[in-house]
């Protein structure tokens, strides 16, 4: 037992050690503002590997946020976890995972971005599949792998043009001149910035990975896929959306993806029978709305609904993880009537199923508020996006709300209320244990606090709480009237098939892609390589032969050597 | 004829060689002749002498004092180095000292030199112990052999040198690097006696390098030596002999550059491919990192083709520094591996990264570094900058045989590095209970490795700080 909480040690004193650097910095003044450092050069510079640590209030938020959820999900997890025999990796690949996201948000240095970015996508890649020895595990990690593989090719990309524009790979860099000789290049840099968050956030078309990276561990589940990895393709796009907000291509463009997005996003979760991968859904559709509040020209929205998502979200997956701890499974057939038997996580969860729905006063309550604002905003004046958008993406993220409210008065009254089913009476509902109970009390406590302060707006937030409360009472007013909620509309229960282009196609496709490129390169290419192996051996062995260590033979070739020079130089000149 | 002495450039060195009559004379009246005894002064010797180089370096000049620092590094480096040759009988701490102190003074004067004479001068006192310290191990024959072998080579380049120094006085009736340019710059001299003399002056530099086709001593030289010997050879004989070539080339030859251009690019081209090719079938470390010395020489001659340019001349100098630390740090390693199992095959080393991390990670790094291959970021670095003058003089076709060169170079090291990271076949034989002396080279190796690993996180402290 000891030594498991070594671990959290760890992981308290990068905690520890992030908060004495965050803290200061979240009084300053000035969101992303620019300082008086780094400057731009004559064509890009080396890339190097700098640290540049830097932080602003935003990022400070952002890695408080992780370090904290961090160190809540490494305590849950010495009871959750703990007796697995990987226990000691998994761990490790936690603090592992944390390290590369404060590289992420803590510099400036795009190119120790890129680093920090793929070492989050390594780590959740082995988290996922931290139980390897279930198929479903193995496929969810190298689909997750895969797909956000694309995600770092637009971000390396994007690195390069901004290299290329603006003379520096610092970002703060790139913002002075992009701020002294206008911006550049904002649609390709924008387009390939969304390629980049599209992939990592899971917004559409490459959602998929998500949902399938539920086989991971539920604590990870908290840490990686719900408050921090997929929120970074939010807080890079915040970052960088100086770099594009003049370009409407880019911002239409997010939009529309965004307004997909979440609207699939929560109808999904809504026919979920399933709680985690209906959280997983709903994951995917409140990042929409982040990138929603992006696209309507206000990214501090969108950074605020980032932690405040994060916050919450991690508490209904810890949540969720001690409901499967206590029935053995994740399916909300198996839940139902786990108020009495298991009060603590009855009202944490509570708690975060409200902020879900948007209720006053939870912190999800006042950012997605300010996210409808944002847009609503942007409608009224001459914003970046193209005439038309903004409204119809208000009309999708109103409509989204009520969604939202809905499946989360589902989930909140499938797990908790209702009848038990049939077979759970021998290990029947039993509280979690106080090492997993602490951090959802934490999360709770959290989602109330982090509400002060927070800007209210009357007007969208009548609207909103209207919306909000419609949702609930339809599906209160349906449960009354006797519905299991067992809603199975064919076409949303086998999400649309949108699987399909990625499970049967795509492999289809790059089977024989790859099967002629096999051929091309063998027959075609490899030849030239072999040779050339082949002719440098033979070289090597003849100069083998002329090291014969006769003395005479080298004074020969040193004579022969000066005299073809010689007569060289002469002839040239 | 009258050379004035300017003690400001000539402390360093004078220094050094104090410091090498003091290690000889503490081996001659100290009775117990022990390894610290002379080492102690060698050491003291040489950082007092780089601190003197630091306040007189507005005086020395920015690239000769970046050379003087590299040279006086890496010498320290290979005597702290050596004690992993403490308690081997046949080897007289005294005179080790004593020659390799020897030979770096003459090193750290050949870069000072403002002269041919003074050249002449420091090229011999640096060669002359360097051919006696490969043959210093009593009783050893091939690495007498390998003395001879280098000293009949040494001999026939330094004439070809004097030849060539005797045809320049004649031309321009000056020995002094500044009068000869002027000299050169007039249109009446006779433009092919010029050619043949700047080429035969060359010469003994590019014996030094172990240009091709100057080269033949080289890999007989090395693996007949002791280790550390052939490390100081690679490192700090190839730094005076690259930083003098810069000098003597960019301040007294800028107006023949019609002849020692094409020359220099010739050269490199061949020397890189050559060494690469040599070292492909080397099947001990020792050799493989001999021929590649040999291939690492044609990239540092190589942006001299834009030698007139800031960057021509600051890329070498770079890329020196990077190859001459990631080289001593390898010959370090090896020689402890040499003495704690009894060989340097590349079969024997199978594995070490496991059964012997200490060791074998500086090895993997040093690999790495030298073939310009991440993690070891600060050795693609200096590969790019010693490129980038070369696209930028428009010389494509070196440029392009350099990128094929480094892919021939990642042949042999990433062997060298797979060799080293594979499994281990059963347990080696590692001699027990290592002395002292050992700890203290492998300190050594896993400075330098800091070093490296420090410089790869931060490229910049090079960059901007050299020359």
């Amino acid at each position: 037992m000891s030594r498991r909480w070594i671990y959290v040690a760890l992981t308290a004193a990068l905690a520890t050690a992030a908060s004495i650097w965050a803290v200061p910095r979240l009084d300053e003044p000035g969101w992303f503002a620019y300082v008086g450092q780094g400057g731009a050069g004559d064509g890009p510079p080396l890339p190097s590997l700098s640290p540049d640590l830097f932080l602003y209030p935003v990022s400070a938020q952002v890695v408080l946020l992780a370090v904290g959820v961090g160190l809540l999900v490494q305590i849950y997890s010495t009871a959750y976890l703990g007796h697995h025999p990987r226990y000691r990796s998994y761990a490790l690949i936690i603090i592992l995972f944390l390290v590369g996201m404060i590289a992420v948000v803590g510099t400036t240095n795009l190119w120790v971005l890129l680093v920090g970015w793929e070492v989050m996508g390594l780590c959740s890649y082995l988290l996922i599949g931290h139980e390897w020895q279930t198929a479903e595990a193995r496929a969810g990690a190298a689909k997750a792998f895969l797909v956000t593989r694309v995600a770092d090719l637009g971000l390396l990309l994007a690195i390069l043009v901004i290299g290329e524009t603006y003379g520096t790979y610092d970002i703060v860099g790139a913002q002075i001149a992009s701020s002294q000789d206008g911006v550049a290049s904002s649609t390709a840099i924008g387009l390939l910035v969304l390629v980049a968050v599209v992939g990592k956030s899971a917004q559409f078309p490459l959602q998929t990975w998500l949902p399938d990276a539920m086989p991971g561990p539920t604590p990870i589940t908290a840490l990686i896929h719900a408050a921090t990895m997929v929120a970074a393709g939010v807080y890079l796009a915040a970052r960088l959306f100086p770099f594009y907000a003049d370009s409407t291509v880019v911002l239409t463009a997010m939009a529309v993806v965004a307004g997909i997005t979440m609207l699939m996003g929560a109808l999904f979760a809504l026919v979920q029978t399933d709680l985690k991968r209906a959280l997983a859904w709903s994951t995917v559709s409140q990042l929409a709305f982040m990138f929603a509040a992006i696209a309507a020209g206000d990214p501090e929205a969108g950074t605020d609904h980032l932690i405040s998502h994060g916050v919450f979200k991690a508490l209904l997956f810890l949540g969720c993880g001690c409901l499967m701890h206590a029935v053995g499974s994740s399916a909300l057939a198996a839940m139902g009537g786990l108020r009495r038997s298991m009060p603590a996580t009855f009202w944490t969860m509570s708690i975060g199923f409200a902020a879900l729905a948007g209720v006053i006063p939870t912190v999800g309550f006042f950012t997605k508020d300010s996210v409808l604002h944002a847009i609503e905003q942007s409608a009224g004046e001459d914003g970046g996006l193209a005439t038309g958008t903004t409204y119809v993406l208000l009309g999708v993220a109103l409509v989204t709300s009520f969604v939202t409210a809905a499946y989360a008065t589902r989930l909140w009254l499938r797990a908790f209320f209702g009848p038990v089913p049939d077979g759970r009476q021998e290990h029947h509902g039993h509280e979690a244990p106080r090492a997993m109970i602490g951090p959802l009390v934490v999360l709770a406590v959290a989602t109330f606090a982090l509400s002060i302060g927070q800007p209210f707006h009357l007007g969208i937030g009548v609207v909103g709480t209207v919306i909000a409360a419609g949702g609930i009472a339809v599906v209160v007013w349906s449960w009354r009237g006797g519905s299991t909620l067992e809603w199975t509309t064919r076409p949303l229960t086998a999400e649309l098939g949108l699987d399909r282009p990625f499970t049967s196609w795509a492999p289809a496709f790059a089977r024989g892609v790859s099967r002629t490129v096999v051929d091309l390169d063998r027959d075609g290419v490899d030849v030239y390589p072999r040779a050339g192996a082949g002719v440098a051996g033979l070289t090597s062995r003849a100069l083998e032969l002329v090291q014969t260590r006769n003395v005479q033979r080298y004074a020969t070739v040193i004579a022969v050597g000066v005299l073809v020079l010689v007569v060289a130089a002469v002839i040239w000149t | 004829m009258n050379i004035p002495i300017d003690w400001s450039l000539v402390a360093p060195a004078v220094i050094v060689m104090v410091g090498a009559l003091v290690a000889l004379l503490v081996d001659a009246f100290y009775p117990r002749r022990t390894w610290l005894g002379s080492g102690l002064p060698s050491t003291g010797a040489l950082v007092v002498a780089g601190v003197l180089a630091h306040v007189h370096r507005d005086d020395i000049g920015r690239l000769s004092f970046a050379l003087v620092a590299i040279i006086l590094v890496g010498s320290l480096f290979v005597v702290v180095a050596s004690n992993i040759m403490n308690f081997e009988t046949a080897m007289p701490p005294g005179e080790f000292h004593f020659l390799l102190m020897s030979a770096a003074a003459g090193a750290v004067l050949m870069v000072v030199a403002r002269d041919l004479v003074t050249l002449v001068i420091s090229l011999e006192l640096l060669s002359l112990p360097s051919i006696a310290l490969v043959g210093l191990r009593q009783g050893d024959k091939v690495a007498i052999r390998s003395a001879w072998t280098f000293f009949l080579a040494s001999v026939v380049s330094t004439a070809i040198t004097l030849m060539g120094i005797s045809l320049l006085y004649g031309v321009t009736g000056s020995l002094d690097y500044v009068e000869i340019r002027e000299a050169l710059a007039s249109p009446e001299v006779p433009q092919s006696v010029v050619a043949v003399a700047v080429v035969l002056t060359l010469v003994g530099l590019l014996f030094k390098l172990g240009a091709v086709p100057f080269h033949v001593w080289i890999p007989d030289t090395y693996v007949g030596t002791s280790v550390m010997v052939a490390g100081f050879l690679s490192a700090v004989s190839k730094a005076a002999a690259l930083g003098a070539l810069l000098i003597l080339v960019n301040v007294a030859f800028p107006y023949a550059y019609g002849t020692w251009q094409p020359l220099l690019a010739v050269v490199a081209a061949v020397t890189m491919t050559i060494g690469n090719i040599g070292a492909l079938r080397q099947s001990d470390a020792i050799g493989l990192l001999a021929w590649s010395s040999i291939a690492q020489a044609g990239f540092l001659i190589a942006p001299s083709v834009a030698l007139l340019t800031t960057e021509g001349l600051t890329a070498p100098v770079q890329y020196l520094a990077v190859y001459a630390l990631a080289n001593l740090v390898a010959f370090a390693a090896l020689s402890v591996v040499l003495r704690l199992r009894g060989s340097t095959r590349i079969d024997e080393l199978k594995g070490m990264v496991r059964t012997d991390p200490w060791m074998g990670i500086p090895l993997v790094f040093a690999a790495l570094t030298l073939a310009g291959f991440p993690p070891a970021v600060i050795g693609l670095v200096t590969k790019y900058v010693v490129i980038r003058p070369v696209v930028d003089s428009d010389h494509v076709w070196l440029a392009v045989v350099m990128g094929v060169n480094v892919m021939l170079g990642l042949a042999y090291y990433l062997r060298l590095v797979v060799t080293l990271c594979d499994q281990p076949d059963g347990e080696p034989y590692v001699s027990p209970s290592p002395p002292v002396s050992v700890r203290i080279a492998k300190t050594t190796v896993l400075l330098g490795t800091a070093g490296l690993i420090a410089l790869s996180a931060w490229p910049d402290l090079l960059l901007r700080h050299l020359p």
